[in-house]
């Protein structure tokens, strides 16, 4: 019996190892194959290493433009995401007040806003505050599309914490602010890396808005660059494909290093006993 | 107590140091973008101020979007009519380039834009976006300024302006005309001992040897707008006579159910269930150019654009454009039309000027010249000729032209005819169609209850 | 106890101005102008509840929207979440591959959108996709089911394309995971227990928070994703795989309807509440 459980075990982690993994080769070898190669054979190897896509890819499109400026609205939009919606995750997950229910609700509901419905009204709101065409804008936009789901992964990070923890702290002498910051946040690793990953996946990947917000070449990010390779009558598969693997190795990486902190979290067996 | 705020002291001191940064970074960002546009023009912004030798006034900027950018066809007459332009007139008028990538996306963001009073100047009015702006009186008609400038009228067209008419207003300028036919493989023709069809039941035929032959017959796509699908379903129905053709010719149908059209719709389900590859239904475009390059179907219908692709080895084989041919449809018929071309959406009489000389410029003789060199695209005008270069190069160009001229039957394609929503509605419908789960007469009716739509 | 009141409303406010400036102007004039007619390029005009009546009487079009959109809310919420907590449970044995296998199952959420969309189009592709390819390797060589466009399918593959979903509910779960004393395994082994016991009695309650958060972040997600089905289906074949915020986007775009558009999402809205309510009710959300 258990033996067949860890072939079971086995043959699950297999599957979806090959089902992640499978996905990312291929577009890895896509970005080395033309047009024709891709749409008549998907399991073939490339006839040879069109590094020439990559460099297409950079030649067509304002690449390294849009890579800074993914970094910076990336790294910012994340950390003012997680630092806004860490504080008031503390307070909903810890204390009672009224109206508090309410308030949940009310935020919650930005979890349910249809995007599409949102494109005109924010780009009247942006254009008024006179953010329209700035990475600001940006930033300030992506930190709030990442509200609802950090705030519910902080929340119920935070309810996990033994409130023995903060008691000790007060009875230490210590005050609100001071405990949040130096107490509570160096043990919420794991959950704020966690957050952290999706909302840097979000701000890192997001199309739709970036085009409507922004105008400039100046000030947009990569996932634009990605349709230049597509059009009605023209597309360029290949070269699309190594700007895909361009755009996803730096996500990989901050997936990876956030990974680590979620990982010491985990070993250290955190706050317990 | 002291501790607390020391502490925190060092929270607000770092937070107020993140806050500059970020805003230092962002002005860095806006400084940017004030101080280059994406065109090259020497004349910054700032001149105005500065005493000039003549009373040279600072350039009217005016703003531009276009989708013509990264593969698409277009992208290179783009940029050189936009460089030209900046040469002869970056003086007078500033364009500052937006570029869009994705027509959709190009699409969405103007009526974003349209529905908040934002269009930019000088705007593409394709795929029903003229009738929005004409509908909310959002662009300037073109009547005044063409009145003025009877070159400029010669230049594009009595036909062409005609077609962009309504109410006698001149709403758009065209920039291209579409004259299409379809493309086959000469061999593959030979191998199955065919020419091509004269009439449609001789069409049909003809893919039946073809297939006989061991190939595949047809490059039909039912995905995105059913491009290569509807140029034949609107060839059918344009040359099936007085009724068909006039309904081909006339702008938002939206009584489907007429008898050509259901025959129409029956000969295209019988093409798609048997004489087309096996991911048709669904298929993109990228599809079925590569099933046609790669040798994989024997015809496919689609425009003088494709052409280039032909001497593309990337695309296709080499040699390959050797094997091509072209040929009107069935009943000596192509799709003839023009295109909607540019509106201008400006506000003030300063920037309308300047919109009309830019779109002057883009759509007169030299702008004409550069789209069929650089483009493959069709002129509007017949005084603008193709070069002994381009001649060399793309012979099948020369005698696309040759078989347009000597077309007898025209009309437009759909996409050019009906309402957007229904350019939209094929690629859902059609499997429908297919799968024989409606009848040719529902699918009409489908497609009539979705334009009725558009009041 | 001392009185944190005010830090508590300072805590607060950050987010409520982030909130009131990114959402609250998109949520009044998207209920206002559920009101009104309002087709681009004009200015609304007032109609009273004509397009509410329009949409829940009327339009067959939206009926098949909304059954398909709360059959995946539900699909959504319960099998990939049931596969991601299975799998963080599994991860969190320990085994050999487990930090392989926790970095690599995450890859296919980064990969942004148009190129996701364009990768399944090229697997299922009836003529050269993989799968299909596979499936012929098994003896019938004319295989050639269209997966996307054939109305067996279509329903079926687009769900599938949502599978990897089920690798954020591994890691959120994975990082709470931390949060389980180990005393309690140590005493529950001492005690005999096997670890499917241990599994399912000790880990799984403890993670009824997360779960629960899972179930809402899965569950709506549904009521926002169209990308994919844009790029593949785009809705099709028919209507069945439109969903509601598909819907939402075509009749605002492609019908130039934007007040109609309006009031479907306002009923969007109102089906989220009651989804979140729900389940927070039913995972008791909230406590400790």
């Amino acid at each position: 019996m258990k033996i067949a459980l860890s072939i079971c075990r086995y043959l699950f982690v297999f599957l979806i190892i090959l089902l992640s993994l499978g996905p990312f080769l291929w577009v890895l070898m896509a970005s080395f194959k033309t047009n024709s190669e891709i749409l008549s054979n998907s399991l073939s190897w490339p006839a040879s290493l069109r590094v020439s896509n990559y460099i297409k890819a950079f030649e067509i499109a304002p690449l390294s433009r849009f890579y800074a400026n993914s970094v910076i609205v990336g790294v910012f939009g994340t950390f003012l995401n997680l630092l806004i919606l860490g504080m008031s995750a503390y307070v909903l997950a810890r204390f009672q007040f009224r109206g508090k229910k309410l308030l949940m609700v009310v935020l919650s509901l930005s979890l349910l806003i249809p995007g599409t419905a949102m494109l005109q009204p924010l780009y009247l709101t942006v254009n008024t505050l006179g953010l329209y065409d700035r990475l600001i804008g940006l930033i300030i936009v992506y930190a709030g599309f990442g509200l609802p789901v950090s705030l519910y992964i902080l929340s119920s990070y935070f309810l996990t914490i033994p409130k023995e923890i903060e008691e000790s702290a007060y009875l230490d002498g210590a005050g609100f602010i001071r405990t949040f910051f130096k107490i509570i946040l160096p043990i919420s690793k794991p959950g704020f890396s966690t957050a952290a990953v999706l909302q840097f996946l979000l701000c890192w990947n997001e199309f739709q808005f970036v085009m409507i917000l922004t105008s400039g070449n100046q000030n947009r990010t990569l996932p634009l660059a990605l349709y230049y390779f597509k059009s009605q009558f023209a597309s360029d598969y290949g070269v699309m494909f190594a700007a895909t693997m361009v755009v996803i190795v730096p996500s990989i990486l901050v997936y990876i290093l956030l990974q680590r902190q979620v990982i010491s979290g985990l070993a250290a067996g955190a706050v317990k006993g | 107590m002291r501790k607390v705020f020391y502490k925190s002291g060092g929270t607000i001191a770092s937070a107020l140091m993140l806050t500059t940064l970020v805003m230092s970074i962002s002005a860095c960002g806006s400084n940017q973008a004030a101080n280059n546009s994406t065109t090259p023009t020497n004349s910054p912004v700032a001149s105005s101020k500065s005493d000039n030798h003549s009373a040279d006034q600072a350039p009217v900027k005016i703003k531009y979007l276009t989708y013509r950018v990264g593969t698409h066809a277009s992208a290179k007459l783009e940029a050189e009519q936009i460089r030209q332009f900046n040469e002869k007139y970056g003086k007078e008028v500033e364009v500052q380039v937006e570029e869009i990538p994705s027509d959709s996306a190009y699409e969405d963001k103007i009526k974003i834009l349209a529905a908040s009073g934002d269009i930019p100047d000088v705007v593409m009015g394709k795929n029903g976006i003229n009738d929005i702006l004409i509908k909310g009186n959002l662009a300037t008609p073109f009547n005044d300024y063409l009145d003025k400038d009877p070159e400029w009228k010669s230049e594009i067209g009595e036909e062409a302006i005609a077609a962009n008419t309504r109410d006698g207003k001149v709403w758009s300028i065209s920039d291209q005309k579409q004259n299409i036919g379809y493309f086959y493989n000469k061999e593959m023709f030979e191998k199955a001992g065919i020419q091509p069809a004269q009439t449609w039941d001789e069409f049909m035929s003809n893919n039946e040897k073809l297939k006989a032959a061991g190939f595949v017959p047809l490059a039909l796509m039912t995905g995105e707008n059913a491009w290569t699908t509807n140029l034949i379903l609107a060839s059918i129905v344009g040359t099936s006579g007085e009724a068909g053709n006039k309904f081909m010719n006339t702008l938002h149908p939206v009584d489907f159910n007429t008898p050509e059209m259901i025959d129409a719709l029956d000969k295209v389900k019988t093409m798609l269930q048997q004489d087309t590859t096996k991911d048709a239904l669904g298929a993109g475009y990228a599809n079925v150019a590569n099933n046609f390059c790669q040798g994989k179907a024997a015809i496919i219908a689609n425009g003088p654009w494709m052409i280039g692709d032909f001497s593309d080895t990337t695309k296709c084989a080499a040699g390959f454009d050797q094997k091509v041919g072209v040929s009107a449809f069935p009943g000596n018929g192509m799709i003839s039309s023009y295109e909607v071309g540019y509106m201008i959406g400006a506000k003030t009489p300063e920037t309308r000027d300047a919109a009309e000389k830019f779109i002057r410029f883009k759509t007169g003789l030299e702008g004409q010249r550069i789209a069929l060199e650089l483009g493959n695209v069709m002129p509007v005008s017949d005084q603008v000729q193709p070069s002994e270069e381009f001649k060399q190069k793309y012979p099948l160009f020369v005698e696309s032209i040759e078989v347009s001229n000597q077309s007898k039957i025209h009309y437009s394609a759909f996409d050019s005819i009906v309402y957007p929503n229904v350019t939209d509605a094929w690629k859902l419908w059609y499997p429908e169609l297919v799968f024989n789960k409606s009848t040719a007469e529902e699918f009409a009716k489908k497609l009539s209850d979705i334009a009725a739509k558009n009041k | 106890m001392v009185n944190h009141k005010g830090y508590i409303v300072l805590f607060l406010l950050p987010t409520i101005i982030l909130f009131a400036l990114v959402y609250a102007v998109s949520m009044v004039i998207l209920f206002g102008t559920s009101f009104t007619e309002w087709s681009t390029g004009l200015k609304p005009v007032f109609v009273g509840f004509s397009n509410y009546t329009r949409m829940l009487f009327e339009d067959t079009s939206f009926k098949e929207g909304f059954w398909n959109t709360a059959l995946w809310v539900l699909l959504q919420s319960t099998l990939h979440v049931l596969i991601g907590v299975v799998f963080a449970v599994i991860l969190n044995m320990r085994e050999f591959y487990w930090k392989f296998a926790r970095t690599v199952f995450m890859f296919p959420n980064i990969i942004s959108g148009a190129a996701v969309g364009m990768l399944f189009l090229c697997m299922l592709n009836p003529d050269f996709g993989v799968v299909n390819s596979f499936i012929r390797l098994f003896g019938n060589s004319d295989y050639a089911q269209n997966w996307f466009m054939d109305y067996a399918t279509a329903f079926l593959s687009v769900t599938m394309t949502w599978l990897p979903y089920a690798a954020v509910v591994t890691i959120l779960i994975l990082a709470e995971i931390a949060a389980i004393p180990d005393s309690l395994f140590e005493s529950a082994r001492i005690d005999g227990a096997s670890e499917i016991k241990i599994n399912l009695f000790i880990i799984i309650p403890m993670l009824r928070n997360i779960i629960g958060t899972c179930v809402i972040l899965a569950g709506t997600s549904m009521l926002q994703k169209m990308d994919i089905i844009m790029m593949t289906t785009g809705g099709g074949p028919g209507n069945t795989t439109m969903n509601l915020p598909m819907y939402i986007y075509k009749t605002a775009f492609m019908d130039n309807d934007f007040g109609y558009s309006n009031s479907i999402g306002v009923f969007l809205i109102c089906f989220g509440i009651v989804f979140v309510l729900l389940i927070r009710y039913l995972f008791r959300i909230g406590s400790q």
